[in-house]
């Protein structure tokens, strides 16, 4: 059994391993970026640190949203360093085991696929699970190349 | 004498040190006597104190410390096992010792004493016999004058000032916790613990002296406080505090500025100048002199020469300039990397120098000095230089560059090859340089400690210029808006600040070739919007709009940075923005503003790489700088070089451009016998240059072909002078050859880069082209006035 935190974005719903979750907070001030990656919604000061916020819709190459005081960020932590996701809506934590997971189907979308781990068929929806170092590592290799 | 002092300080320093550590280990050695270990430990702790001792030729402390390492070497060579008066003796040697060396701190002299009993005693014990008891009858006065608790002394010296000594200097740790939050609630305790850690840092910091009033008024007793050690994970701890609070102090601050409370505003008032102090003092403890890394120079410049056969002198100013100490570490490397490489490239040896009519001994000048905010180290070398097509063959060779393209490079861009990693002009590798890893190393240290490496180069000598900022965590900027956001511009490379008001009479923002610039004291400054270098809006400027031009230097190009609004300056403490935004190379951090919303911080260093500006501008810029000094800038006037057909390289002057411009020829209208063109809201006169410059041709025109023109104001109305192609600014001498017999519409010539350049002469060309009230135009280079006039006649 493993516990997941879920949450929904353009009315799809993720979710990724609680235990990668440091925080969550809702309506943060950001200041944008400019020049920077798409991905990146730009900094949020969580208690005297800067975090880069990673706009999750641009990312998951779904329709862009606004953001605003409801927006949630989900916190983690990519080699060191503090991240914020920013997602719709937080849903509730679920304790799922490995009989319900399966392997993402191949023709998904090429900016979700790497993202994807994989998904649990729940009774009324389908849960997909985010690899959280996969969303950070990719923007990385994309200012690189 | 003062410097003998401070060595002596630093030996008294040293030996209690030693001592301290003896006590621990001797105690030990009861426990474990066999312990070789030790025994060696302890052996050499003895003979570091007898080697001193003898370097000031105190005699008492080098004896009893000879006998007691005596004992030792046996005792560590197992010839002797270590028995319970081996131990007494030798812990009565260490207090012995311990005694002579507290006598002499507040002395400043070894006191009489006779140590005979104790000596004879580890005599006979380092000769295997029982010991001679003793009851410790070291007659000695030190006990006396001797001082080993310090207590706060205060009293008048003989030349009546009081110096007071602290020596309770107990560093409490610091109890500024995150209670200085967004909340306004401020305890006044804080007040006086920070002023307490002040004090304490104070007495840490300084060498406080007293002087103790001396019965016989001989001598003069200075007792050191020991420094207090700080680990330097405390001091960054510390640092980090305080850059906290000065986030918090500007939280505080915006608070404050809201508020109506007066008692709460004086107490914010307060804590705002207690902060600013605790930051300055925080800094001042991580503050090293540059003298530090300095000193082993000499030696270095010594033994280099020696290597080479060269006579080298080298010269030290400013070397009590301090710096944080983690960049102090960070430019020693490039430092001794320099340094090497202007011994063994730059200098030449004395036969090549005196033949070159120079000094037979070179010298290597290390000058450093605080400039707007950072530390500018100059090394500058009087050798024979960077050696250009020296340089310029290696790359070729090393296929960095080919022929064609380097016929092209400028001197500086060929003096940026020697920054690869792996270049070498050296021929032979020596142990000295060659290796190619020099100037790569050099840059790439300063760089990651956020400064600069400017070059220049000239047969008289090479001066590599070192910018490092002061310290790291902290830094002083400006805030300005653009669209709704904020951004911080590093008061390092802040110039200044000109607010551009366009008027009707003075020439407002100018088009150089796609380049927007303006002129600033009559000097030409490229433009950066910063809207569109940020892509946050593509509307191009409203030219009768004011502007906030913030001027910044960045790598030796000074350009200015039009904001929406300029807005305020604080301190702010750096945080690092993480991975993400890297390659866009235009912000070096960011900091949390009063309202805790974030702001990045600009690399302008970066952004003028970005927009392009650098291998634009860099060739120019660098070059007035460094040659300022040497040609007087009185004798050169910039002029803008452009081609006529079958006519090249002719000179305008720069104050008869105003605009450049390019049309296309279906715009050219027919009025009357003259050619205009609509410009703006006024009718352009075209000037064809080529009808009146003797030697070129005329061609006609075709619809599609683009015009390019000069635009010049003469009295208000433009004037268009067509033109094949412009080319560029150049300095040209003022020094001007008359041709003879003169030609028609040129003024003279004159060489530049060793070819020939013809000027116009724009006032003969107005004459003839009908616009005959010519009036000056509004001349600020005075010269050029002069220029025209003395050389008048000569056409007319």
């Amino acid at each position: 059994m493993q516990a997941y935190s879920t949450f929904s974005i353009d009315n799809l719903y993720f979710g990724f391993l609680t235990a990668e979750v440091v925080e969550l907070t809702k309506g943060l001030d950001i200041t944008p970026a400019p020049l920077g990656p798409k991905a990146v919604s730009g900094f949020i000061n969580l208690r005297g640190q800067i975090v880069s916020a990673i706009d999750m819709r641009t990312r998951l190459g779904l329709s862009p949203g606004v953001h605003d005081e409801n927006t949630i960020s989900i916190f983690f932590k990519y080699q060191g360093t503090l991240f914020g996701l920013l997602v719709d809506e937080v849903n509730d934590i679920l304790e799922l085991d490995q009989s319900t997971f399966e392997d993402p189907p191949s023709n998904l979308s090429s900016a979700a696929q790497d993202l994807i781990l994989g998904v649990h068929k729940l009774p009324q929806k389908l849960l997909l699970i985010l690899d959280p170092n996969r969303i950070i590592a990719g923007i990385v290799e994309t200012q690189n190349n | 004498m003062e410097n003998n002092d401070q060595i002596l300080d630093e030996f008294l320093l040293e030996a209690r040190e030693i001592f301290d550590q003896l006590d621990i280990d001797f105690v030990q050695l009861e426990q474990t006597p066999n312990d070789k270990k030790l025994i060696g430990n302890i052996f050499r702790a003895m003979h570091t104190l007898k080697g001193s001792s003898g370097f000031f030729a105190f005699h008492r402390l080098e004896k009893v410390a000879h006998a007691g390492e005596s004992l030792l070497s046996k005792l560590r060579d197992g010839a002797l096992s270590l028995n319970t008066d081996m131990a007494d003796a030798l812990l009565e040697t260490s207090d012995r010792l311990r005694e002579i060396i507290n006598t002499i701190s507040a002395l400043r002299a070894e006191p009489d004493g006779d140590d005979s009993n104790l000596i004879e005693n580890l005599k006979a014990l380092t000769e295997g016999k029982a010991s001679i008891k003793t009851t410790n009858t070291a007659d000695t006065n030190s006990q006396n004058s001797a001082n080993p608790k310090p207590v706060v002394n205060a009293e008048l010296s003989s030349d009546d000032s009081l110096i007071i000594s602290k020596q309770d200097n107990a560093i409490e740790s610091p109890p500024i916790q995150s209670e200085l939050d967004a909340t306004p609630k401020v305890d006044i305790k804080l007040d006086s613990d920070v002023t307490q850690i002040f004090q304490s840092i104070e007495a840490s910091t300084s060498h406080p002296q007293t002087v103790e009033n001396d019965p016989m008024g001989v001598s003069k007793s200075t007792e050191i406080a020991a420094p207090v050690k700080v680990s330097v994970e405390l001091l960054d701890k510390l640092m980090n505090l305080v850059s906290e609070m000065v986030l918090a102090r500007n939280r505080l601050l915006s608070f404050a500025s809201n508020s109506v409370d007066l008692n709460f505003m004086g107490t914010v008032r307060t804590i705002d100048m207690i902060t600013l102090e605790l930051q300055e003092r925080m800094m001042k403890t991580r503050m090293q002199p540059i003298s530090q890394v300095w000193t082993k120079f000499p030696r270095l410049v010594r033994d280099i020469s020696h290597e080479c056969g060269k006579k080298v002198e080298l010269i030290q100013i400013g070397s009590e300039t301090e710096l944080d100490r983690t960049l102090l570490e960070g430019i020693r490397d490039p430092l001794v990397h320099i340094i090497r490489n202007s011994v063994d490239h730059g200098i030449e040896t004395p036969e090549q120098r005196l033949a070159a009519g120079k000094k037979e001994i070179g010298t290597v000048t290390l000058k450093s000095m605080h400039e707007n905010g950072m530390v500018v180290i100059e090394i500058t070398d009087d050798g024979a230089g960077i050696n250009i097509p020296l340089v310029a063959k290696k790359a070729v060779e090393k296929g960095l560059i080919t022929q064609e393209k380097l016929a092209k490079s400028s001197d500086r861009e060929i003096i940026d090859f020697i920054y690869l990693p792996g270049f070498s002009t050296k021929e032979k590798i020596t142990n000295l340089s060659g290796r190619g890893v020099g100037m790569d190393v050099v840059r790439t240290n300063v760089q990651q400690i956020g400064g600069s490496v400017d070059i220049a180069s000239s047969s008289k000598g090479t001066t590599l210029r070192l910018r490092i900022p002061l310290t790291l965590a902290i830094m002083p900027a400006v805030f300005v808006r653009c669209k709704d956001q904020r951004f911080a511009i590093p008061q390092n490379n802040l110039f200044e600040m000109v607010r551009h008001e366009p008027k009707p009479d003075s020439p407002g923002l100018e088009d150089f070739y796609g380049v927007p610039v303006f002129r600033l004291r009559n000097k030409l400054i490229p433009l950066l919007f910063l809207t569109k270098e940020l892509n946050l809006s593509n509307d191009s400027p409203n030219p009768n709009e004011p502007l906030s031009i913030v001027v910044v230097q960045a790598a030796g190009i000074r350009f200015g940075l039009v904001v929406d609004e300029v807005l305020f300056m604080q301190e702010v403490v750096v945080k690092p923005i993480g991975p993400l935004l890297k390659t866009t190379n235009v912000y070096s951090g960011a900091t949390i503003l009063g309202d805790g919303r974030v702001a990045l911080i600009f690399d302008i260093a970066g952004m003028a790489v970005r927009s392009g500006l650098i291998s634009k501008l860099m060739d120019k810029q660098f070059e007035d700088e460094i040659e300022g000094d040497v040609e007087s800038e009185k004798d050169t006037e910039p002029m803008l070089l452009f081609d006529l057909l079958d006519l090249d390289r002719i000179a305008i002057p720069l104050n008869y451009v105003d605009r450049l411009e390019m049309f296309h020829a279906s715009k050219v209208e027919q009025r009357g016998n003259s050619d205009v063109i609509l410009y703006g809201d006024q009718i352009m006169k075209l000037i064809w240059l080529s009808e009146y410059v003797e030697g070129s041709t005329q061609k006609g025109l075709y619809g599609d072909e683009k015009l390019s023109v000069i635009v010049h104001y003469h009295n208000g109305n433009p004037i268009g002078f067509v033109v094949k192609q412009i080319h560029d600014i150049v300095s040209i001498p003022s020094e001007i050859i008359m041709i003879s017999p003169p030609q028609k519409g040129i003024l003279g010539s004159s060489i530049v880069d060793e070819s020939v350049v013809s000027i116009l002469d724009v006032k003969d060309i107005l004459n003839l082209s009908g616009l005959s009230q010519y009036v000056e135009p509004n001349v600020v280079n005075s010269l050029n006035t002069n220029l025209s006039i003395s050389n008048a006649s000569a056409v007319n």
